[in-house]
């Protein structure tokens, strides 16, 4: 497996090669912002209807499919095949997992813009669940990837009293004036299930939420601030109406 | 068949190995002649010949690319022979020598070959302390462990993909190369790691052929992870383990126009260019 070769969204082979930050198609002449890294996984109960969303039609180039293992393989995987500009699609958010972990480096100093209707703040001994989809952003400030100063968390309206506690004791909010002040560069991890009900095809609905025109909003503002070096869109249902959404929001946040 | 070339036989290799040391940086030992005449595609009857003083094989580099590997002080019959035979096995021809190896680069371009390109070897002494790496964040380094075979060849090919004509090993040629060779040495292969996935690597070991030099065969960074640091980290870590094993000087070659600035990375580490290597490539074919 190797980045520097995708298959083409229009002509279906792997003809996109890596120029740039971007693809190009030498088959259809194509040009394409980013690379597609597509991770048909959910780690949590009855999930599977959230993996199938990581197969809808983009139009951005397809550098892997990640499939199997554990978690930590998942990881791995996504991290190898990340290209220079990834979009990293879900399945759950336990993809933002890999998509971050692996453009970290490549930053001298990364922030994270968690936007979810949830936390993602558990780790297995708070989880009331055990859902490993509960605990992916908690495992990014653990691990380094990005300090929670640099973090902010945004759309967040049913966090569990560990998650509570944890965000006041670290500071995290939604401002990106705090979480974009010192960072080079930013990872935002979009689960779409941050929008209101009444938008969007979602296994685990939230009430109240924002509307597609505010995360658009949103997005815009982030890349304005700052370079978003990847993206994540996950735990959303395979639907027409979902795919015009991930589409939207990704050409917001400049992809 | 020329009278004064044949075909060199097992009792011919420790002369091989002299004559292709003659105007080489480093000795070329029995071993390594040995390696090259059971390297995968190689019929030593078909594609070597031996001459007073001289010797010569034909190699292919890969499908569309022949190299004639010239030794010692080759007569214009036997660099005739090496010629006919790379013709037979079709596609452009290479050759090329260290720029110290006038008479034969002559030679070569009274043949018609036309320079192309060159490459230069750099070398630093590992006498003083080499300073500890500056490892970026998220980034881990280490050595080869069983099972890394495959990662290592696979980043590799893509690493190189970018720099000039790359080489486009099958995956036993290299390993014949790098692996099942007396020199391979685990310890001194090393993968710089995010998340567990390779972002970039380092192939090294003690010179066949001069046991005071540290020799880093491969050095890479695959496209997404350049520039922050992990090529820098992955040379001084090398540095320091060759220096742990009581090395003297560590070194490597480099195309002179690599497209990824490695040249200046070996310079701002203080690597110093040694020698020139010129390379040809028949006008007519």
């Amino acid at each position: 497996m190797s980045v520097l070769r995708a298959r083409c969204p229009n002509c279906r082979t792997f003809t996109a090669v890596a120029i740039g930050d971007g693809y190009e198609c030498h088959s259809c002449g194509g040009t394409f912002p980013a690379g597609l890294v597509r991770v048909p996984a959910a780690w949590g109960a009855g999930g599977e209807a959230m993996a199938d969303g990581a197969r809808v039609p983009l139009p951005y180039p397809e550098v892997a499919v990640i499939d199997g293992g554990t978690l930590e393989e998942q990881t791995t995987a996504i991290v190898e095949a990340l290209p220079q500009r990834p979009i990293v699609l879900g399945g759950c958010c336990c993809a933002h997992v890999g998509g971050a972990t692996g453009v970290a480096p490549r930053v001298d100093r990364l922030g994270i813009v968690w936007i979810d209707a949830h936390g993602d703040l558990n780790t297995p001994e708070t989880s009331p669940s055990g859902n490993l989809w509960g605990m992916p952003f908690r495992m990014l400030l653990d691990s380094g990837v990005a300090a929670a100063e640099d973090a902010a968390l945004v759309g967040a309206r049913n966090l569990d009293p560990p998650e509570a506690e944890f965000v006041a004791r670290h500071g995290i909010d939604d401002s990106l004036d705090r979480a974009l002040a010192g960072v080079d560069a930013v990872y935002v991890a979009l689960d779409l299930d941050v929008l209101d009900p009444a938008d969007v095809d979602v296994l685990i609905s939230e009430p109240d939420g924002p509307s597609p025109d505010e995360i658009a909003a949103l997005l815009r503002d982030v890349r304005q601030r700052t370079r978003i070096a990847g993206m994540g869109v996950t735990g959303f249902l395979a639907t027409d109406r979902n795919t015009a959404l991930a589409v939207r929001m990704l050409a917001a946040a400049g992809f | 068949m020329t009278p004064s070339l044949r075909v060199p036989t097992d009792a011919d290799v420790e002369d091989v190995a002299r004559i292709m040391s003659e105007g080489w940086p480093e000795a070329v030992d029995a071993g390594q002649v040995r390696q090259a005449w059971a390297s995968p595609g190689f019929d030593r009857e078909r594609d070597a010949r031996i001459a007073p003083g001289a010797y010569v094989h034909v190699e292919a580099l890969d499908r569309d690319r022949v190299w004639i590997n010239l030794r010692g002080r080759p007569s214009t019959a036997l660099v005739d022979w090496a010629e006919g035979r790379a013709r037979e096995r079709g596609g452009r021809i290479l050759c090329g020598s260290w720029a110290a190896n006038e008479s034969v680069l002559e030679e070569l371009r009274r043949r018609g070959f036309r320079q192309i390109r060159h490459s230069f070897r750099m070398s630093i002494s590992l006498e003083d302390e080499v300073p500890v790496p500056v490892v970026p964040a998220g980034v881990r380094l280490r050595t080869f462990e069983d099972g890394d075979e495959r990662s290592f060849y696979d980043a590799q090919l893509e690493a190189f993909a970018d720099t000039w004509e790359p080489i486009d090993h099958p995956y036993d040629e290299w390993a014949h190369w790098l692996l099942d060779t007396p020199s391979f040495d685990p310890e001194l292969w090393f993968l710089a790691e995010v998340g567990g996935a390779v972002a970039g690597f380092a192939i090294c070991r003690v010179h066949p052929g001069n046991s005071d030099l540290g020799w880093i065969q491969i050095l890479g960074v695959r496209r997404p992870w350049r520039g922050k640091g992990i090529g820098r980290a992955l040379l001084l870590n090398a540095f320091r383990a060759l220096r742990a094993r009581g090395l003297r000087r560590a070194g490597l070659g480099v195309d002179a126009e690599n497209p990824t600035g490695a040249t200046s990375l070996y310079e701002s580490v203080g690597m110093r260019v040694v020698d020139r290597f010129e390379l040809y490539e028949t006008e007519h074919t």
